[in-house]
């Protein structure tokens, strides 16, 4: 993929120490996590996230995590954070919203 | 709540193309009558197939479902010659992506072939029995039509752009509570 590519050029990790800062909210029945901010490194995508969350809240593998900005857009998957935040970083933070569901089926 | 009405299916449609309009994408509507359910959101693509390269055009219909109140997205796919896909190769088209967090074995559970309500064509589409639910856990959703896109074309191959997020903002709604209230790090 083009994100990986881009995290070997010296220019992407001079860069990669400007971690983003994101603060998670939860929504719906999903169990809100304690610690709410978060930094991470800019080129993480959006589905790793959802699997940090995921596992940092122990949740079945029948779960699944969607995450969205702004109450309403759920980026896609292979988006990375720093796209994001370019796009939606308010205060030098990347708001996010998580909400869990039922696998499907 | 998480129920949708015909009325609120057309005017969130139109707060999306306008969004598009926007943002130079290119949403349309199809409107065959004014009746309930018989207008429906209009976008086309092309993705190259993974294993053969072929260029495969893809039609995706939003359209409204009456039984269940929510949006459906129908869609059909073609070879560059023309020839429809089949179920089977449209399974094999969105599965490639495996290294997704989205199981996608597990999405393809509910990607079934139902009879367009306004074309009364044959479509591809994921049933709806999970949509409300879905969109029962965004209960400040603004526009429900973007949200169950955004949700729902990733596994379809239909990832919109991140400016479809800032467009559903409302005026001077900058912050939310929540952020206003943290100290900051």
């Amino acid at each position: 993929m083009a994100d990986n590519e881009t995290e070997n050029t010296p220019t992407a990790s001079a860069e990669k120490d400007n971690k983003i800062c994101i603060l998670l909210n939860a929504t719906g029945n999903v169990p809100i996590i304690k610690k709410r901010s978060w930094t991470v490194d800019p080129y993480k995508t959006v589905s790793w996230i959802q699997k940090f969350i995921h596992k940092y809240l122990k949740l079945d593998p029948s779960e699944q995590i969607f995450l969205y900005v702004n109450q309403t857009f759920a980026p896609a998957p292979d988006q990375i954070i720093k796209n994001l935040y370019d796009c939606h970083g308010t205060n030098g933070k990347l708001v996010l919203y998580y909400c869990k569901n039922q696998a499907w089926g | 709540m998480s129920c949708m009405s015909w009325a609120d299916f057309c005017q969130e449609s139109q707060e999306l193309l306008e969004m598009s309009r926007r943002l130079i994408d290119t949403w349309s509507w199809e409107e065959k009558t004014s009746d309930e359910g018989q207008s429906y959101l209009v976008y086309k693509q092309k993705l190259s197939d993974p294993l053969t390269q072929d260029l495969i055009q893809i039609e995706y219909n939003i359209v409204y479902s009456i039984s269940y109140q929510v949006p459906i997205m129908y869609f059909q796919a073609h070879h560059s010659d023309g020839k429809m896909l089949s179920l089977e190769s449209v399974w094999q088209l969105f599965l490639f992506q495996k290294d997704s967090q989205y199981s996608r074995e597990d999405m393809l559970s509910i990607l079934t072939q139902m009879e367009h309500p306004v074309l009364f064509k044959p479509y591809m589409c994921l049933h709806p029995c999970r949509t409300a639910e879905i969109l029962e856990q965004m209960p400040h959703s603004k526009n429900r039509i973007l949200t169950f896109i955004s949700i729902m074309g990733p596994y379809l191959q239909l990832n919109l752009d991140n400016g479809y997020g800032l467009l559903c903002r409302g005026e001077g709604e900058y912050l939310s509570d929540d952020v206003k209230n943290l100290p900051t790090v």
